[in-house]
């Protein structure tokens, strides 16, 4: 006979359920963020495992993009983190339609009033002046407040001679205020030319993904370019660039590893080391207290 | 050997109390065994048509199988008010979400391996899946 | 008491467990990997779900599918077996969190026990003898003679980032210390890239004796008496008897209240096991604890007449203990041999495989564990392990001899196994005097693999 342990079974089976009709054991369900999945291998992994990984994947190492004040609470010592301007927000210059609705959308989706989050802080005890731009806000794109919060961190960090860090992340310029959006490329640059005629250090961190008008202006003026794993970094659209030149793009275009080999950026860091290698490198310029 | 006459037999078989039946006419023999919730038919005739009656259906070897590559609670559709994300016979292409397989409150969208046609749905709402499990066949697009 | 248990294990404990689980009229949900889709345990339990590929990693270890698959059955609780996911302390956490019961110690008192060095501490504090040594790294030779004598001789000195032998030596006298922590340190720094060293008092030959203990959710923790599980084979264990030749009722005494007194200390619940080393002066010495049921937990159970896993059940579920210590009696004595599917001629190499014929003994006070039956297969995947076979008997040699029939009578076709070597090892004179040590299969193995 086949499956003589199948047979049997359900043989018991069928006279257990005949005989008495038991009761249910209680519903259980698991709580809520007690696990996640990758969202690159699918890994299934216990929240507070991921978070000891620094956010990444326990099994492939996949960087999970994350919010601006994680970022600051993985790099800064604690408690040393100190915000400005964190109520500055734009005006909405040309009137463009749905704008302060979206606006209002995405502050209260991210509890955010703009795209950076700005401030001073201290690294393995060195201070310095941080700014961290967040994608769940509008995509990070730059616009007057954004571009405002990261200049006048800049001028305050050239006025108390402290270096400066800026971990980026954007879709590009925001396109809704206009030209306004794109002056703030030359502002922020601006703001750096004098930052570096002081001497100053600043450490631009690239994260994923980076393009448009922030990747062409502050986040290519580090004197020292950082990038996370496998972030997107470049300017245009890949589907734009391949319709223009008429040719397939090589494997791995605008890849921070990409960039790493044609010269674009001096040192991919893994999540981990990041803390370690920001602190080093704020100690060898001299910020210490 | 046809098969209503199978089947008639089946169903005679179903609500007698015999337990084995064998029956040799000009068409062939059959043999009918009562099992445990399914009879098993042994047709003793090379060429009588096979028929095996059982709780699931084998998987036809053609079409591509996709199978849950994790334990979860099968969805059709994303939330009880959208519709399901395929339905038999409808065509999708690479990568396009089939259904949600839900784990520890985690939803994981399983995605098409390839272009082609859904041939089969093995799952409904709420059905627990192990690992393996078959979920869908899609009758792959010829290139 | 639980209605439905997931049993998080494999082979014959996964069917002990079931066993277990059906005196209580619990169903149970078994849980199983594409390798295992034939396995015996999935064959009996109420519900099998298969988790996960042939690797561990993909199945048995998988928490997060193992832990849907208990969730879709609304399991009550979740019994880990031993080996796998029994001794660790997040996938308890997460039992817990999840609204099921782990069927074991606390996380906390989990963690504690795994780290060596807080357990070690634990035992300190609750007058439990540890093997004394230094507390950390040894800065240089000095502070390695200091600590040497106050430990007393012999001594051990390990590398810190080492093992399998290397960076190690043992010292027997004072002006020996200096030298070996040099050649040691070197040794491991060549080995490992770091010549950290700490040191340890040497246990020399000694007998590996543990004991079983129970625990309730109310303060109550009783022992099941002593294993001895000297015969062993490179750490693994071979052989497993109660009560052991060589404790006499004093020091049983003394061990049992020292264990117990251990579990009550660290809040320990439900069935664990306190390993010690017992050097020839009878010096007892805490090795670690095992927070889990243990294969060899049917020695005991067959030697006082309880059943420890139907105990743990009723443990997790909150009943309290229904016995006290001076109910607890040695009834005789049992002896269990572990038959592996491995080739004891060829360095002892798994050799899976699948059962072409099997028959298994029986008889008064036979007992054997097992999760093969004919056609069963031993997949390369896991542990070799074929089935424990135990025999009891009012004296011990009443039951060697019995165990001695057993394997007489027990027939393995289709896989080559240690059978033959277990029936040499309890005709072996040492082994019948009873006072072997952990050096005996390395003494005479060729005696009885033949």
């Amino acid at each position: 006979m086949e499956k003589p342990f199948l047979f049997r079974k359900e043989k018991i089976a069928d006279f257990m359920s005949w005989r008495n009709k038991k009761s249910q054991p209680e519903r259980k369900e698991a709580p809520d963020g007690l696990m996640r999945a990758c969202s690159s291998c699918g890994e299934m992994m216990e929240v507070s495992a991921f978070q000891r990984a620094f956010y990444t994947c326990v099994k492939c190492g996949h960087h999970e993009p994350i919010d601006a004040y994680t970022r600051i609470k993985l790099w800064c010592d604690e408690k040393s983190f100190d915000e400005w301007d964190k109520s500055l927000i734009g005006k909405d210059p040309l009137n463009f339609p749905d704008y302060r609705e979206k606006l209002g959308l995405n502050r209260q989706k991210t509890q955010l009033h703009e795209a950076v989050v700005c401030g001073s802080a201290n690294i393995l005890n060195h201070p310095c002046v941080l700014c961290v731009m967040d994608n769940r806000f509008m995509m990070a794109s730059m616009g007057s407040a954004v571009g405002e919060k990261i200049t006048r961190a800049i001028e305050r960090a050239t006025r108390k001679r402290l270096p400066v860090i800026i971990s980026a992340t954007s879709g590009g310029a925001r396109m809704q205020e206009g030209i306004y959006s794109l002056m703030q490329m030359a502002k922020t640059s601006a703001a750096l030319a004098r930052h570096h005629e002081k001497g100053l250090l600043f450490i631009s961190f690239l994260t994923h993904p980076t393009t448009g008008g922030v990747t062409a202006s502050f986040a290519s003026l580090g004197d020292i370019i950082l990038a996370e794993p496998k972030a997107l970094i470049g300017f245009a659209g890949q589907r734009v660039i391949e319709n223009t030149i008429k040719q397939t793009l090589p494997e791995g275009f605008q890849s921070a590893e990409f960039q790493l080999a044609h010269g674009f950026v001096d040192a991919i860091v893994p999540r981990k080391e990041q803390r370690l290698l920001l602190g080093t490198l704020l100690s060898m310029h001299g910020g210490t207290k | 050997m046809n098969i209503d006459k199978i089947q008639a037999l089946m169903a005679l078989l179903k609500s007698s109390d015999i337990q084995e039946l064998r029956l040799e006419d000009e068409d062939g023999t059959i043999e009918l065994k009562r099992g445990a919730g399914h009879t098993i038919v042994h047709p003793s005739h090379a060429e009588a048509s096979r028929v095996v009656s059982e709780p699931a259906p084998l998987p036809c070897t053609q079409g591509t199988l996709v199978k849950a590559p994790l334990v979860a609670t099968y969805y059709s559709r994303k939330s009880p008010s959208t519709p399901p994300f395929v339905g038999v016979g409808d065509k999708v292409k690479v990568n396009q979400a089939l259904c949600i397989l839900e784990a520890m409150k985690v939803m994981n969208e399983v995605k098409s391996p390839v272009s082609g046609t859904i041939v089969k749905i093995a799952r409904n709402d709420g059905d627990l899946v192990a690992f393996d499990d078959v979920l869908f066949e899609i009758e792959e697009d010829h290139v | 008491m639980f209605k439905r248990v997931c049993i998080a294990n494999r082979g014959e404990i996964a069917v002990r467990i079931i066993r277990a689980c059906k005196e209580l009229g619990i169903e149970t949900v078994a849980i199983y990997s594409s390798a295992d889709a034939e396995a015996l345990h999935t064959q009996l339990a109420t519900y099998a779900v298969c988790v996960g590929g042939p690797r561990s990693s993909e199945s048995y270890l998988n928490v997060s599918n193992i832990l849907s698959a208990a969730l879709y059955y609304h399991c009550d609780a979740i019994h880990p077996g031993f080996g796998f996911l029994s001794e660790n302390a997040g996938f308890a956490r997460m039992v817990e969190q999840c609204g099921m019961v782990f069927i074991g110690p606390s996380a906390e008192v989990m963690e504690k026990m795994g780290d060596k060095a807080q357990a070690k501490q634990a035992m300190r504090e609750a007058g439990v003898p540890v093997v004394e040594g230094s507390q950390g790294i040894v800065s240089d030779e000095k502070e390695a003679l200091e600590i040497a004598d106050k430990i007393g001789y012999p001594v051990i000195l390990k590398a810190a980032h080492g093992g399998g032998g290397r960076g190690m030596r043992i010292v027997d006298k004072r002006d020996e210390v200096a030298d070996a922590y040099d050649i040691a340190s070197n040794e491991a720094r060549s080995a490992f890239g770091n010549g950290d060293m700490y040191i340890e008092k040497f246990v020399r030959d000694p007998k590996h004796i543990e004991f079983q203990l129970l625990a309730d959710a109310y303060g109550n923790v009783v022992h099941l008496f002593e294993r001895d599980c000297s015969i062993q084979r490179r750490n693994q264990k071979l052989i497993e008897e109660s009560p052991s030749r060589f404790l006499d009722d004093d020091l049983r005494r003394e061990m049992g209240e020292a264990a117990v007194r251990a579990a009550k200390h660290i809040g320990y619940r439900n069935a664990g096991t306190i390993e010690f080393l017992v050097d020839k002066d009878r010096k007892f010495y805490f090795m670690e604890m095992n927070t889990r049921l243990q294969v060899e937990h049917g020695v005991s159970e067959l030697v006082t007449g309880i059943d420890i896993v139907k105990e743990q059940l009723k443990i997790a579920s909150g009943l309290a203990l229904p016995f006290m210590q001076e109910e607890i009696q040695l009834l005789g004595h049992a002896i269990e041999v572990r038959i592996n599917a491995e080739n004891p001629k060829l360095n002892f190499a798994p050799s899976p495989g699948t059962i072409r014929f099997l028959h298994f003994p029986a008889g008064p006070k036979v007992r054997v564990d097992s999760a093969m039956y004919n056609g069963a297969t031993i997949s390369p995947y896991y542990d070799s392990m074929i089935a424990k076979i135990l025999a009891f008997d009012t004296s011990r040699l009443g039951a060697i001899k019995k165990l001695r029939a057993a394997l007489e009578e027990c027939i393995i076709e289709g896989l080559t196994c240690n059978l033959d070597m277990q029936y040499l090892i309890l005709h072996h004179a040492e082994f019948l005097k009873g006072n072997y040590t952990t050096s005996f299969m390395a003494k005479h193995q060729d005696e009885v693999v033949l």
